[in-house]
């Protein structure tokens, strides 16, 4: 039993370090992002969206097919603003990853 | 020690390698709203001198706060109207918190839970209950012991290892809390979940450890899969406990999408299988029996065929043949289901 409960202790400690490195990075990486998208000529609005990394080749189709129809055989279609709400409420649900989250609200909101 | 500190700075490469990556940037909606989602169901099963009506409502309430938080509740009221041969309609009304919980999405791979949450065991609890979801109307066998609530801390999230693998986790402390509405066991545990997104296949395990009365351990393991050559789903779970018994479920699913006939209906429809199993524990350790778990007295096993169709996206209507093998007799059992999925903004958000 003492093994067993070291595994799991082990597991979350390096899960736990995972975490600390990926907050790092993540905050490192956003400001790069900003600073990337100074150039860009949108509307207002737009400017204030959020932007958000994918990885490369990872499309918002796929996002969605991989996650959503693991579980559900049909999606019915809400207003963008409650999909972005219940989009969060998945990616806890689900242990989407906040990537994938991102993809799957762009294709459920386009 | 030294090994899964050595396992523990293994996986830490592997992630930095992951984050690592970048790719093409998209430009998000602003503004998630408050919902009143859920769904309102009613089923019928009918088998050997027995018919039960259960009608269910189970609404949700999603309450965004900032980027970051996030509030959700889940009530869920069933009714039971139970008629068996001679003898007049019997009927209770369970009703209770499934879930209650505030969520922190601390960063990008770890998410904070606090409140009363579904137990992180095995696939079904979490993501497939709902009766809006589940393909067949009936829950395996397995699912009496490891469905449950608990009330206390847990620590989720995934984790991309670049475009190989997924891994998501669970791991929560709950208290023991004896009310009606509310209850749970002090226990502890995790799921870890490693999905291949090439493959579609996510492998699963779980664990949990009750933390009173007889402290007992129980075992899981999961998998879901998904053809990317045509619409069909496969899913199964093994659980495992010492005083209430083992048992598994594999369930296969088929889109009907691809029919060369009767196309307006079939590309609504979908076809569905699942063949169960429930084996009783050792005599040594049935002492401890399963308490008020909706368990078979002896080895079990079942087999259901259904169908689904969806009226509208959000309309739901599905019929299942199974038979039963059972020491007490083998039998049929049919059931009628009908579930309705809303989701309405609390406040602005209708575009």
């Amino acid at each position: 039993m003492k093994g067993r409960i070291s595994v799991v202790i082990s597991l979350i400690l390096a899960l736990v370090l995972v975490a600390l490195v990926a907050a790092q990075t993540s905050n490192s990486g956003s400001s790069g992002t900003t600073s990337a998208s100074q150039g860009s000529t949108t509307s207002q609005k737009t400017e204030k969206a959020k932007k958000v990394h994918l990885p490369p080749n990872f499309s918002a189709d796929e996002a969605y097919k991989q996650n959503c129809t693991r579980c559900h055989a049909e999606v019915p279609p809400v207003s963008a603003r409650r999909t972005k709400t219940i989009v969060r409420h998945m990616r806890v649900r689900a242990n989407v990853t906040a990537d994938e989250a991102q993809a799957i609200l762009q294709y459920l909101t386009q | 020690m030294i090994k899964y500190f050595g396992f523990s700075v293994f996986v830490l490469l592997l992630a930095s390698a992951a984050i690592a990556q970048d790719g093409p940037q998209y430009k998000q909606p602003e503004g998630g709203v408050p919902v009143l989602t859920g769904f309102v169901g009613f089923g019928t099963t009918f088998q050997s001198g027995q018919q039960q009506l259960s009608p269910t409502i189970s609404p949700i309430v999603l309450v965004p706060f900032g980027e970051k938080w996030l509030v959700e509740s889940e009530l869920e009221v069933e009714g039971n109207y139970t008629h068996m041969t001679n003898q007049p309609w019997d009927h209770s009304w369970d009703k209770g918190f499934e879930y209650a919980q505030i969520d922190y999405l601390a960063n990008r791979y770890v998410t904070l839970v606090g409140g009363r949450f579904l137990t992180p065991f095995g696939i079904f609890n979490e993501r497939l209950h709902p009766g809006w979801v589940r393909n067949l109307q009936t829950a395996p066998y397995i699912t009496a012991f490891e469905m449950s609530d608990s009330n206390g801390g847990m620590l989720r999230g995934a984790i991309p290892m670049g475009s190989f693998l997924n891994i998501n986790y669970a791991g929560f402390f709950s208290a023991a809390v004896d009310n009606s509405w509310e209850g749970s066991t002090r226990a502890a545990g995790e799921r870890v979940g490693f999905f291949f997104p090439a493959a579609r296949l996510e492998v699963g395990t779980s664990f949990q450890r009750q933390l009173q009365d007889q402290h007992v351990n129980t075992f899981g393991v999961d998998a879901i899969w998904q053809s990317s050559r045509m619409p069909l789903d496969v899913r199964a779970e093994y659980a495992r406990n010492a005083t209430v018994g083992s048992g598994y479920w594999v369930e296969g699913a088929y889109r009907m999408r691809k029919s060369p006939f009767w196309k307006p209906f079939m590309r609504r429809s979908q076809a569905e299988v699942r063949f169960e199993q429930f084996f009783t524990p050792s005599a040594r350790n049935r002492d401890g029996g399963s308490g008020d778990m909706e368990l078979p007295d002896s080895n079990a096993k079942r087999v259901f065929a259904g169908w689904s169709y969806w009226i509208r996206p959000d309309v739901r209507s599905n019929f299942s043949y199974g038979r039963e093998f059972i020491d007490s007799g083998d039998h049929n059992v049919w059931t009628v289901g009908l579930t309705y999925r809303f989701a309405f903004p609390l406040m602005g958000g209708r575009k």
